[in-house]
C-alpha cells in the first residue's frame, strides 16, 4: 500500500507582508494548500467559518474548497499548494496548531532549505519530507494517537539478532526506544513470550550450537565469539538449559536440542541445530 | 531517481568503555556506525580503518567487521536497502552534521510511540540514504580505495627507504595496523607480502649498482639495506638465479 501513496508538491513560498491590507478573495484549488502562520494574525474564511489563526497557526484546506484569507497589518507566512492521493490516512479541513516542538515548522523550514539549495537529490529528499510532513499533520489531527501495537520491539529484535555478541545492555536498549527497562521487559514478554534477556540468551545459545557441531573453534573462542562473559558462564547456562555440557553435545551425533527461538519470516532457520 | 526500497533494522546508540576490543562478527544487513565521542578502528576485510567522533561507516551486507576503540559513544543503524544501484560504503566525515542530524530525529521518532512511526522512519532513512549519496560524492573513502591508497603509501615508504634497516612489523604497528591484517591485504593489492616486495625493492636498487657504479659488494649491501654479504648475495642469488658478481660480469 505504501508503494501507492503519491505526493507532489506544487508550490511551496515563504512570504512576509509589511505593512500592508491583504485580500484574497474566494477561490479553490485542485490541490491541498496549507498555510503555516509565522508572525501577525491572519483571517481565513473557509465553508462559511472564520479563522483567527495566529502564530503557529496550520490552515489545511483539502482540494476544492473556497477559502479566502485577509488581514490588516504585517504577518509572516509559509504556504504550500501539494497532491496527495489519501493513503496514509484523509486530511480534514482544519485550523490547528504546531506542536511544542514545532514539527511541522521544522518539516517545512528543511523542505524550503532544501529547495534554495538545489543541491543533488533534493527533489528526493523534498519528497520524503513531504510524506514526513503528511504524516506528522495526521499525527496532530488524530491527537498523536498511540500506535496499537508495540511496533518498535521489532528493532530491538533484529537488534539483538545482529549484535548478539556485543555486551547488551538492555536498560540502554529501553531506552533508546523511549522505554523504561520494566516497561520493555513487561511488552516484550507480553509479544514474545520470554522476557528480551531470554530471548538474547537464546540467540547466543543458537549461535552457539551452530559453532559447536560446524567448527573446531574450542569453547573459550565459541563462547567469546557468541557474548558470553566467560567460558564458565557458557559451560553453566548451556548446561541448565539442556542438561548437558556443551563438549558432550559436540561429540554426540545423535543428540538433538531444540530450543525457543522467536521467529517471524526473516528468521535463519537454518541456524536451528539439526543432528548431522 | 527511482526510489529505493529500504527498511530500518535497527538503530542503537552505545556507550564503550575504555580500551574494549570486539569479536569479529557478519551482520546480516548494511550498517551504519557514526561515531559521536572517542576514538577507534574498524577492522574489515583485515584492514584497519581509523575513525574518530563526527565520522561514519556505512558497511555492505554480510560484512566481517570487528570494531577496537575507546571511551566511544557510537549510534548503530542496520537497514536494507535494496536499488539497481549501489550504496556507498566507507569511512565519510560528517563535515556538516547532517548526518547526525537525521540520525537524532530518527531516535526521537523511535521513541514516540504513535502512529505511522513506522513509515516516518522510513521516509527518514531515504533521507539519510540520498544525502550519504549526495555528501559521499565529495568526500568518500571507500573501503576498497582506502585499502589501496593505505597498500601504495607503504609501497612509496619502502620505495624511499629500502636503503635502511626496516622492521615491517614494528614499521605497520607505528602506523596503527597490526602485521598480520596488513600482511593479508597487503598480498591481495599488489601480489607479493610485504617483506617480498621490500626485498624486491632492494635486489631491484643493486642490480642498478651492479651495472652502473664500481662499488664492492660489502658497499652495495649497506646502500640497499641487506645485513650483510651473505644475506645480500643469498637473497640475490634466489631472485635472479646468479650471484651479485656474475650478474656484474655478464652485463657489465
Amino acid at each position: 500500500m505504501d508503494d501507492a501513496v503519491f505526493t507532489h508538491i506544487e508550490f511551496l513560498k515563504h512570504r512576509s507582508y509589511d505593512n500592508e491590507k491583504v485580500v484574497v478573495p474566494p477561490h479553490n484549488h485542485y490541490f491541498y494548500e496549507m498555510t503555516y502562520v509565522l508572525d501577525g494574525c491572519l483571517y481565513t474564511d473557509m465553508n462559511n467559518k472564520h479563522y483567527e489563526c495566529e502564530p503557529n497557526s496550520i490552515i489545511l484546506v483539502p482540494p476544492n474548497v473556497a477559502h479566502a484569507h485577509n488581514s490588516n497589518d504585517r504577518y509572516e507566512v509559509i504556504y504550500m499548494g501539494f497532491y496527495y492521493n489519501g493513503l496514509f490516512g484523509p486530511l480534514n479541513q482544519r485550523v490547528f496548531k504546531d506542536d511544542d516542538e514545532k514539527t511541522i515548522l521544522r518539516l517545512l523550514r528543511q523542505m524550503l532549505e532544501e529547495y534554495d539549495n538545489t543541491e543533488k537529490y533534493y527533489e528526493n529528499i523534498c519528497g520524503e519530507l513531504q510524506k514526513i510532513f503528511i504524516l506528522n499533520m495526521l499525527r496532530l489531527q488524530d491527537n498523536n494517537r498511540p500506535s496499537n501495537n508495540d511496533a518498535v520491539l521489532k528493532y530491538a529484535v533484529s537488534y539483538m539478532q545482529d549484535h548478539y555478541y556485543d555486551d547488551i545492555d538492555m536498560q540502554e536498549l529501553a531506552k533508546s526506544l523511549g522505554y523504561s527497562y520494566h516497561h520493555f521487559r513487561h511488552i516484550f514478554k507480553e509479544n514474545f513470550n520470554m522476557p528480551p534477556k531470554q530471548f538474547l540468551l537464546n540467540q547466543r545459545m543458537q549461535y552457539a550450537m551452530r559453532l559447536l557441531r560446524t567448527t573446531n573453534k574450542n569453547i573459550s573462542e565459541i563462547s567469546r565469539n557468541c557474548g558470553f562473559s566467560s567460558a564458565t558462564r557458557f559451560i553453566s547456562s548451556f548446561k541448565a538449559l539442556f542438561n548437558i555440557s556443551p563438549t558432550q553435545y559436540r561429540n554426540s551425533d545423535t543428540i538433538n536440542l531444540d530450543i525457543c527461538i522467536f521467529s517471524d519470516d526473516t528468521a535463519d532457520a537454518d541456524l536451528r541445530p539439526t543432528a548431522q | 531517481m527511482k526510489d529505493p526500497n529500504v527498511s530500518m533494522k535497527f538503530l542503537f546508540e552505545k556507550s564503550r568503555a575504555d580500551s574494549y576490543i570486539d569479536n569479529e562478527c557478519m551482520h546480516s544487513c548494511y550498517e551504519l556506525v557514526y561515531c559521536r565521542q572517542g576514538t577507534g578502528y574498524f577492522c574489515f576485510n583485515n584492514v584497519n580503518i581509523p575513525f574518530k567522533s563526527g565520522m561514519y561507516v556505512v558497511f555492505p551486507p554480510s560484512s566481517v567487521i570487528s570494531e577496537s576503540g575507546n571511551l566511544t559513544v557510537c549510534d548503530y543503524l542496520g537497514f536494507e536497502y535494496e536499488y539497481p544501484g549501489e550504496l556507498s560504503c566507507g569511512l565519510f566525515e560528517d563535515d556538516r552534521g547532517n548526518i547526525l542530524k537525521i540520525i537524532e530525529l530518527m531516535q526521537c521518532e523511535l521513541k514516540k510511540h504513535t502512529d505511522h512511526s513506522d513509515k516516518c522512519l522510513e521516509s527518514y532513512l531515504k533521507i539519510l540514504i540520498y544525502t550519504i549519496k549526495r555528501e559521499s560524492e565529495n568526500s568518500l573513502t571507500p573501503l576498497s580505495q582506502h585499502n589501496s591508497n593505505l597498500i601504495s603509501e607503504i609501497k612509496s615508504y619502502f620505495d624511499r627507504n629500502y636503503d635502511k634497516p626496516i622492521n615491517v612489523s614494528e614499521y605497520f604497528a607505528s602506523i596503527g595496523y597490526s602485521y598480520h591484517h596488513l600482511r593479508h591485504s597487503f598480498k591481495e593489492v599488489c601480489g607479493f607480502s610485504p617483506n617480498q616486495y621490500l626485498m624486491n625493492v632492494r635486489i631491484e636498487a643493486a642490480k642498478r649498482l651492479l651495472l652502473s657504479t664500481d662499488y664492492t659488494l660489502e658497499e652495495i649491501y649497506r646502500k640497499c639495506g641487506f645485513n650483510s654479504v651473505s644475506h645480500f648475495v643469498a637473497n640475490f642469488k634466489k631472485s635472479t638465479n646468479k650471484t651479485p658478481t656474475e650478474f656484474r660480469e655478464e652485463r657489465g
